[in-house]
């Protein structure tokens, strides 16, 4: 499905790849494909095989089974070292013996490229914002100071991929974001190629191209920033992506345009219309299902909408907007709303208030209940 | 205020044999005693001006020098191969690289006879070598195999991935990780290598003498002060090494667990 689509040639392509450990199994049959100067995160909990992935692709272990293609050429079984691959570490694993300058320089030497081997550090270094800080030891910087340096070690010898493992994860929140958008920012700059490994849905969404959604080590969906969100293709995306509402219920009535449920625990069966994304067969009648409705789609006591009763249990207060923990028939319902000073916010809790959503907001989600979401196809 | 007391006559009683030697080996008398008599450097002059302690004084050197070296790169792939590698019985081959610390000397000693004779090693330069290599290993292994834990190994896949081949990550990286195990163990064994007596003793020949033996000897026979200014000497020189290591490295690297 989305995995084909690319927005230029791949550089990259990952084909049905496994990686074992003993008995376990690290990345099961994972296929992607990553077009050239792409942004694509993998993002997914702890364990999930992500960085397994990455380090397959940088050369630092072998897949057990599946290929791994560089514009076509198999390089599965190529060393790290003959693979134009840089790589952004963790812990960064900047040399503590060597200053700024001599960290930076050290692929160029390690390449043998040292004409002109100054001025490339020198303007590496103003590219990160690090110009005068040649001579300094790598304990002698800042936290962010060592990341900018990290990145420029990594960028000064113009490898085709950029590969980063979760390097912003050691930083404060406020740093955190600046340095996102500098990252954006010299992926543009530079069009290179940047894999970026995070567990942080946030930073996935709002720096990348495309995001493959890894759970136990396949990819559960592979799509841009914009479908991962509005558009999750299993469960454990539109949990792990954001929060949602995950309501259960049945099939009532199918067409290729719109399926139309009934949703489980509602006395009165309330029918939801979903709209059915183009070329999808449309599910059989009874046939059970979930929906993905957006808290901040959740509307309250607007009429027109598919509505159900529901009561105010808690709310919490973050500045532009409210969100309310509901109780409602159909489950417990999270509804996001803006917030506006004297519209009668904060509602108080044990309010009653109908609770509705538009057709367009409700994503459906092919995946049964109980159903093993390991095995998907991506 | 009873265990500072104690605490202090400790600290206090520990170096005074050395602050004893040191000051009678200042003695203008012609016989070992204390309170000295008279002051005169004369036994330092006779020391250095002596041919057959200054080539026990070479011999020393040169077999701690060799020792140092050989222990101390043995140790490095020893533990490369444990730590790096994890080489089964890992743990195990640690301990028994130890296992020349809490042997007897004596014991080693009476073995490393049997053991050089029949290499045709006994009282050779070649056999003392060896000797001294088993002795300082426990020494020169701990500090390459702390260095070595606690270097990052994502240092090498770092400078893997910006393209430098295994030789020269060796080179300029993982090797430079572990530099300061590596000056410990060097100076550690150069130090266990020039003071050891106990099992030496056992393996010295007409042919073959070392500096501390040499000393052990001279007491036996005589109680010229000149033993006094020889071991003045050697302690001046291990507390050079021990001060050059503090401020290479810090001494708490060796001292600390790994």
């Amino acid at each position: 499905m989305t995995s084909t689509q690319t927005r230029a040639d791949p550089i990259l392509r990952i084909e049905s790849v496994t990686k074992s450990f003993g008995s376990f199994t690290a990345v099961r049959d994972v296929s992607l494909e990553v077009g050239e100067g792409e942004f694509v995160t993998l993002l997914g909990p702890s364990g999930c095989g992500k960085s397994t992935l990455l380090r397959m692709i940088a050369g630092f272990e072998q897949p057990t089974s599946g290929a791994i293609r560089m514009r076509g050429q198999d390089i599965s079984q190529q060393a790290a070292y003959d693979r134009e691959i840089g790589m952004v570490f963790q812990n960064l694993a900047l040399f503590p013996h060597l200053n700024v300058f001599d960290n930076v320089a050290f692929g160029l030497r390690a390449r043998r490229r040292t004409e002109g081997i100054d001025r490339k550090v020198r303007e590496m270094l103003a590219l990160v914002g690090l110009e005068g800080f040649e001579t300094r030891g790598t304990a002698q910087i800042s936290g962010g100071q060592r990341q900018r340096v990290a990145l420029a070690r990594s960028l000064v010898t113009s490898p085709d991929i950029l590969l980063l493992d979760e390097p912003l994860s050691a930083l404060d929140l406020k740093l955190r974001r600046q340095l996102q958008g500098e990252l954006k920012r010299i992926q543009q700059d530079t069009g290179i190629t940047f894999i970026f490994v995070t567990h942080d849905q946030e930073e996935a969404l709002s720096m990348s191209d495309r995001i493959a959604v890894m759970n136990a080590g396949r990819v559960e969906q592979f799509g841009s920033a914009v479908d991962t969100y509005h558009r999750p293709q299993t469960e454990f995306v539109a949990r792990f992506v954001g929060e949602t509402n995950l309501l259960r219920g049945q099939v009532h009535a199918a067409d290729a345009a719109r399926v139309t449920l009934r949703l489980d625990g509602l006395a009165a069966p309330v029918a939801v219309a979903v709209p059915l994304p183009a070329g999808e067969t449309p599910p059989g009648q009874g046939d059970p299902v979930a929906i993905s409705v957006r808290p901040e789609h959740v509307e309250l006591g607007r009429p027109g909408l598919h509505t159900c009763e529901a009561r105010v249990t808690s709310h919490s207060f973050s500045g532009a907007t409210i969100t309310y923990a509901l109780d409602s028939a159909a489950g417990p319902l999270l509804a996001r709303v803006p917030f506006q000073p004297g519209q009668g916010h904060p509602l108080p809790d044990g309010q009653s208030v109908s609770a509705g959503w538009p057709d367009e907001a409700v994503t459906l989600i092919p995946d049964q209940p109980g159903h093993d979401t390991t095995d998907k196809e991506i | 205020m009873t265990s500072r007391i104690v605490a202090w006559a400790v600290l206090l009683f520990l170096p005074l044999p050395i602050v004893i030697v040191v000051l009678s080996s200042f003695t203008s008398a012609g016989y070992l005693s204390f309170p000295i008599e008279g002051v005169s450097l004369r036994w330092y002059a006779e020391f250095l001006g002596s041919a057959d302690w200054l080539k026990v004084l070479g011999t020393s050197a040169l077999l701690a020098l060799i020792g140092a070296l050989v222990s101390t790169g043995a140790s490095f792939a020893a533990a490369w191969a444990v730590v790096r590698h994890g080489v089964p019985l890992g743990g195990s081959y640690e301990t028994l690289l130890l296992t020349p610390l809490i042997f007897p000397h004596a014991a080693i000693g009476v073995i490393m006879i049997v053991t050089l004779a029949g290499l045709g090693w006994l009282g050779t330069f070649t056999g003392l070598v060896l000797v001294h290599c088993i002795l300082t290993i426990p020494y020169a292994y701990r500090p390459v195999a702390a260095a070595l834990r606690k270097a990052d190994p994502a240092l090498e896949e770092a400078a893997a991935s910006l393209g430098a081949r295994p030789w020269r990550i060796f080179w300029l990286v993982s090797l430079p990780a572990v530099r300061p195990g590596l000056v410990t163990s060097l100076l550690f064994s150069f130090i266990i290598s020039f003071d050891e007596v106990t099992v030496t003793m056992f393996l010295v020949g007409p042919f073959v003498m070392t500096l501390p033996v040499q000393v052990f000897s001279e007491v036996l026979e005589s109680a010229s002060p000149i033993i006094a200014a020889v071991s003045a000497a050697l302690v001046l020189f291990t507390s050079l090494m021990v001060f050059v290591l503090d401020r290479v490295i810090g001494i708490q690297f060796f001292v600390e667990r790994d």
